[in-house]
């Protein structure tokens, strides 16, 4: 049996008719329903043409813009974490704390031991400034 | 002088009607269908204004529609794809009793196919579209139409052959 053959054949099968009733019932629900109020209005030509034209264009491309789409919303997602992470990083790093200036403090002595020289006059230079009015800091200071 | 809409139904209801009867395999799904795609065009006359072929482009409208119509009754289309195909027939009667017999069988066969596969092999043979139209109606590359078509017809010749080689 040739394809083309078999094709042929089917194609010289008829489809059934239309029911001819089925013109005027047809006919008069779609201009009954668009007449009624509630219908919604047309769209202006431009803006019609506007649309067909994008979707014309991206249409054929849509698994290649949905996944387009899905990498920046990625980028995006990445971007803002990063960014909070970043500022809370800032955040936490902007005043030193005790501990690290008695690190800081510890650290110096010891090196100071190691050079033979006297620790004391050294360590006394480190302060912990308080977090206060600059004023004030200032009167502490002279009091020291 | 007959309105846009009638203009439209009279050169193009047969043919999306033969469309939506035999991908729906279902007389009332296709009249819902057909009778949804003439509301719209009433209610947007515009809706065809951009449309390069008119046929086409009402091809593609009432697939998508049959599609909706299909997943909001999905159980129903179940059914009759379960149960209805042997009783259902898409083709014209005809009075020669072997023509008959093939269509009957066709009529089977082509409910046996899927859906898709179904859609692309109407186009093809029935509404006469090449495969790039084909591929623009139902929205699928080119080459899926292709290779639907293959599948469905091969089914098609498969089911058939015995019954064709007979009444030859």
């Amino acid at each position: 049996m040739k394809t083309d053959d078999f094709e042929k054949r089917l194609q010289r099968q008829s489809p059934r008719q239309i029911p001819a009733a089925w013109r005027e019932e047809i006919l008069s629900s779609a201009e009954r329903t668009a007449a009624s109020p509630h219908a919604p209005r047309t769209t202006h030509h431009s803006l019609r043409s506007l649309i067909h034209q994008l979707s014309t264009l991206l249409r054929p491309q849509r698994v290649a813009w949905t996944g387009l789409a899905a990498a920046w919303l990625v980028i995006l997602v990445m971007n803002l974490a990063s960014q909070e992470h970043s500022t809370l990083t800032a955040k936490t790093n902007s005043t030193p704390t005790l501990e690290t200036l008695q690190a800081l403090k510890q650290q110096r002595q010891l090196l100071a031991e190691l050079v033979d020289r006297p620790a004391r006059h050294e360590t006394d230079q480190i302060k912990v400034v308080p977090i206060g009015p600059r004023s004030q800091r200032r009167e502490e200071t002279v009091t020291v | 002088m007959p309105s846009t809409l009638e203009r439209l139904y009279d050169e193009h209801a047969q043919a999306l009607f033969a469309f939506l009867l035999n991908f729906t395999r279902d007389e009332n799904d296709t009249r819902d269908v057909l009778q949804e795609i003439f509301i719209k065009l009433a209610r947007q006359p515009d809706l065809l204004v951009t449309a390069r072929d008119e046929r086409a482009f009402l091809l593609r409208l009432s697939h998508n529609a049959a599609i909706d119509l299909m997943r909001r009754r999905g159980t129903r289309t179940k059914h009759h794809e379960q149960f209805g195909v042997e009783h259902f027939s898409s083709f014209a009667p005809s009075s020669d009793p072997d023509e008959a017999a093939f269509r009957t069988e066709l009529a089977t066969a082509l409910g046996e196919l899927p859906a898709d596969q179904r859609a692309v092999v109407h186009l093809k043979l029935w509404a006469g579209q090449t495969f790039e139209e084909i591929a623009a109606t139902l929205e699928i590359p080119l080459n899926t139409a292709a290779s639907r078509y293959r599948y469905g017809l091969d089914k098609l010749r498969t089911r058939l052959r015995p019954l064709y080689d007979e009444i030859k």
